[in-house]
């Protein structure tokens, strides 16, 4: 969740836009409901919280339930189709990434960097690249080509969407 | 002055860092080759980065038994001839007070970060919080002076980091950089560059190191191992250090020479930023992350027709009351949006005037919203 | 003292801070002999005490570097000294009270991080300074300032919880045997490790006539009649029940 965040932001600074991250730290961010907001602009953000997300992407029933409804009208909200159950008929943006992960990936961890390309893939935002690069250098050697596969299946569904 | 341009030890160009990542690196950067700490939320990044960091860089970790022995192996390391750093947050700060003192007293350039979690005591540790405003100027005991400076994002974390280093290495103060769990944690693009000034203590052979003609100045500073039998004491010194623990003049001369070497060179220290005040009939006077929240707040409200501005408050100690004044006059009112029960709004007040002051206090372990701000202006209209 | 130590000393100190019959200008001429015999370069060695008595042995005595802390800091302080400049001998010179109880922390946790630092405790059982209260170091039922019906307490084993906490030289001398002390001293200031010198130096202002020891000269031979060495015990006789026993502990 946290790695996902990161990434993101990262993505975005190294392909020049401007960037503000905040995470759940401390016993949250070790296993309970963790959240990672990112905030991203073209030019200098002067308040760097999220104040009306664009863009949400629920990973449990919990998330959905607290922050759907708070979404910007014309956003969207990501959600995993196996955990969640969506209440607003117009969120349709559903797949179920934590079962993908175990399923294609055997790895529970790769949910996070799937999720990442299906943002990137229905936004447009972020240059495949990029994130890419940016991937390889903030997960461990060993698991970069594991990783980058599941960015790239991320990519893969996003695109659809957005094309949707 | 013997402040010197050089190249940033640390990448330059645009990163993506968290606010204590960049502290640690603006102390780098600074050209800190001591840390002395002990782990407490929600600073410890920042001892982490320095453990990896100092000695591949020439310099000197240790991970102390507690804050007091952690700013005690500073005061020591800095009297070796490193500039030398800790970071902590509220808790630690406290147990930290007394060697403070010493550190004022002795007149030793120690930078603290102090990155503010919401107390008192344990507190909420992991939640935010700006409640040691006066702590870090009044903490220890007896009268003595400090550089506090409050940055409201992760380029500040970075560049006050800089500038506490080079104002207590000038003025043989404690510097503290006022930071908050809110921009400690906080991941932000800054755009680091390619070369910095820092500050390198000014050292004249034989000078007095304790004292000196003008009742305000700030004499040479020596290390260690130079040949100059330094006499260190935290008891009523002379100017060479000579214990003078009897007689009126000894102490009363060091206490205020100790207070004027800042005081009197506020207009030097002491930095703000304005947003809108040209026209502003009421100003918000904000510092840290609640700034921030109160420019999109007066952004928001120069929409909705009123005449609102920022004074932004980046040097919190000593503290700028003229510059207060100064916008007073223009004013008909101020409000004072905090992460405490008012601690500046005082400050504020004693400098105001006639003009009248509104506290927005807020001590709930988040950060103060624009929207917060917004209805406290709406209702100044 | 021998006028060849003289040029230790700052010239501008004339006299000791010391009361009559104290242990600790005894213990200042062994520390300075002891610096003498290893010829110790003056110009990097940092002395750095803490608060009481003892802390004015080198501050502002001796023309070298001091640095005078606060209570029971002064090993903490030591330590970042010697961190920020491993080319400097660092020698922390302080008392039981300073060392032990309000520093106790910092002595157990320097001990364990093994820095070299050469600490010397000044051990007279007793808060001086401050007028004669009970300290750790204290003998169980000694009468003190704040012990009046005798110290409920054992004191603590200056040499076991030093050694306990990982010093690799750690040694017990007393000023009653000089001769003994400027070797222990010498040892532990040549050794690159972190070493202990516990030194007994008596306090007849505060402790002896507290506790029946009218004079100075009785508190000496009372403290020579404890101290002993374990090649100097005669098996037939056994030693006071409060004996203190001299040496070096390393295994």
């Amino acid at each position: 969740m946290v790695l996902a965040g990161v990434l993101l932001g990262q993505a975005a600074v190294d392909q020049g836009l401007y960037a503000a991250g905040s995470n759940s730290y401390g016993a949250q961010a070790r296993g309970s409901a963790a959240r990672a907001d990112l905030v991203l602009d073209q030019q200098e953000i002067d308040y760097p919280h999220v104040e009306l997300p664009d863009l949400l992407v629920a990973m449990s029933q919990g998330a959905y339930d607290t922050y759907a409804s708070g979404v910007a009208p014309g956003g969207k909200v990501l959600f995993d189709s196996g955990l969640v159950e969506p209440k607003a008929p117009h969120d349709r943006y559903g797949a179920k990434v934590t079962a993908m992960s175990l399923e294609e990936f055997k790895n529970r961890q790769v949910a996070n960097v799937i999720w990442v390309g299906l943002v990137a893939g229905v936004t447009g935002w972020f240059q495949t690249e990029v994130l890419e690069r940016t991937l390889v250098n903030l997960v461990p050697e060993r698991f970069a080509e594991l990783n980058k596969a599941a960015l790239a299946r991320g990519l893969e569904l996003g695109r659809a969407w957005g094309g949707a | 002055m013997p402040l010197t341009t050089v190249t940033n030890p640390v990448k330059a160009g645009s990163r993506y860092l968290s606010g204590n990542d960049a502290a640690a690196e603006g102390a780098i950067a600074a050209g800190c080759r001591f840390y002395g700490g002990y782990p407490i939320t929600p600073s410890s990044e920042i001892m982490e980065y320095m453990s990896r960091e100092m000695v591949p860089r020439g310099g000197a970790f240790l991970q102390m038994e507690d804050e007091i022995a952690s700013i005690s192996s500073v005061v020591g390391a800095s009297w070796s001839g490193a500039k030398a750093m800790t970071a902590t947050s509220g808790p630690g700060l406290s147990l930290m007070q007394e060697c403070l003192g010493y550190a004022a007293f002795t007149e030793t350039p120690v930078v603290v970060v102090d990155v503010q979690r919401a107390g008192p005591c344990t507190g909420q540790a992991t939640k935010v919080g700006a409640g040691d405003i006066m702590a870090v100027k009044w903490g220890s005991h007896g009268d003595y002076q400090v550089v506090a400076l409050s940055p409201w994002s992760v380029q500040e974390m970075f560049s006050l980091t800089v500038e506490a280093f080079n104002l207590s290495e000038r003025l043989r103060v404690p510097a503290f950089l006022l930071a908050e769990e809110a921009t400690g944690h906080l991941r932000e693009r800054v755009d680091l560059p390619e070369t910095i000034e820092i500050y390198n203590r000014d050292y004249t052979p034989g000078q007095p190191v304790f004292g000196c003609a003008e009742a305000d100045g700030i004499p040479s500073m020596p290390c260690f191992g130079a040949g100059e039998k330094l006499m260190v004491t935290g008891s009523t010194h002379d100017q060479w250090g000579f214990r003078k623990t009897e007689g009126p003049e000894f102490h009363d001369r060091l206490v205020r020479r100790l207070s004027r070497k800042v005081l009197d060179r506020k207009a030097e220290i002491c930095r703000h930023e304005g947003y809108y005040l040209d026209d502003a009939e009421v100003v918000v006077v904000a510092y840290g992350f609640t700034a921030r929240s109160a420019l999109r707040a007066v952004r928001q409200a120069r929409q909705d027709g009123m005449a609102v501005g920022l004074l932004r408050l980046i040097t919190i100690w000593p503290f700028d009351g003229e510059l207060i004044s100064r916008v007073a006059q223009g004013a008909r009112g101020f409000l004072v949006p905090e992460m405490n029960l008012g601690q500046v709004d005082g400050l504020v007040r004693s400098a105001a005037g006639d003009t009248p002051v509104k506290s927005l206090t807020q001590v709930n372990g988040s950060t103060i919203s624009p929207a917060s701000i917004l209805a406290a202006l709406g209702e100044m209209r | 003292m021998a006028r060849s130590m003289e040029k230790y000393l700052r010239p501008e100190v004339k006299t000791t801070p010391f009361c009559p019959g104290c242990g600790h200008g005894v213990l200042m001429g062994a520390l300075l002999r002891a610096m003498d015999q290893l010829q110790l370069d003056m110009e990097k060695t940092v002395f750095v005490s803490g608060i009481g008595c003892a802390a004015w042995i080198p501050s502002p005595n001796f023309a070298a570097d001091t640095l005078h802390t606060l209570h029971g800091r002064a090993v903490a302080f030591a330590s970042g000294v010697k961190a920020a400049n491993p080319d400097l001998k660092v020698i922390v010179i302080s008392g039981d009270g300073d060392l032990t109880s309000i520093g106790g922390n910092h002595l157990i946790h320097a001990a364990r991080r093994n820095q070299e630092l050469t600490v010397i405790c000044a051990n007279n059982m007793i808060y001086g300074m401050t007028g004669g209260q009970m300290a750790p170091t204290t003998p169980q039922g000694h009468l003190t300032a704040t012990s009046v019906q005798g110290n409920p307490y054992r004191a603590f084993d200056l040499v076991k919880l030093v050694k306990g906490a990982g010093a690799p030289y750690v040694a017990r001398g007393s000023v009653v045997r000089p001769y003994d002390l400027i070797g222990y001293l010498k040892k532990a200031i040549a050794s690159p490790d972190f070493a202990f010198v516990e030194v007994l130096s008596p306090c007849p202002t505060q402790y002896g006539r507290r506790n029946k020891l009218d004079s100075p000269g009785a508190m000496y031979d009372r403290l020579g009649q404890l101290c002993r060495t374990e090649a100097g015990n005669d098996p037939a006789c056994f030693p006071p029940e409060d004996a203190l026993l001299l040496g070096e502990f390393n295994d």
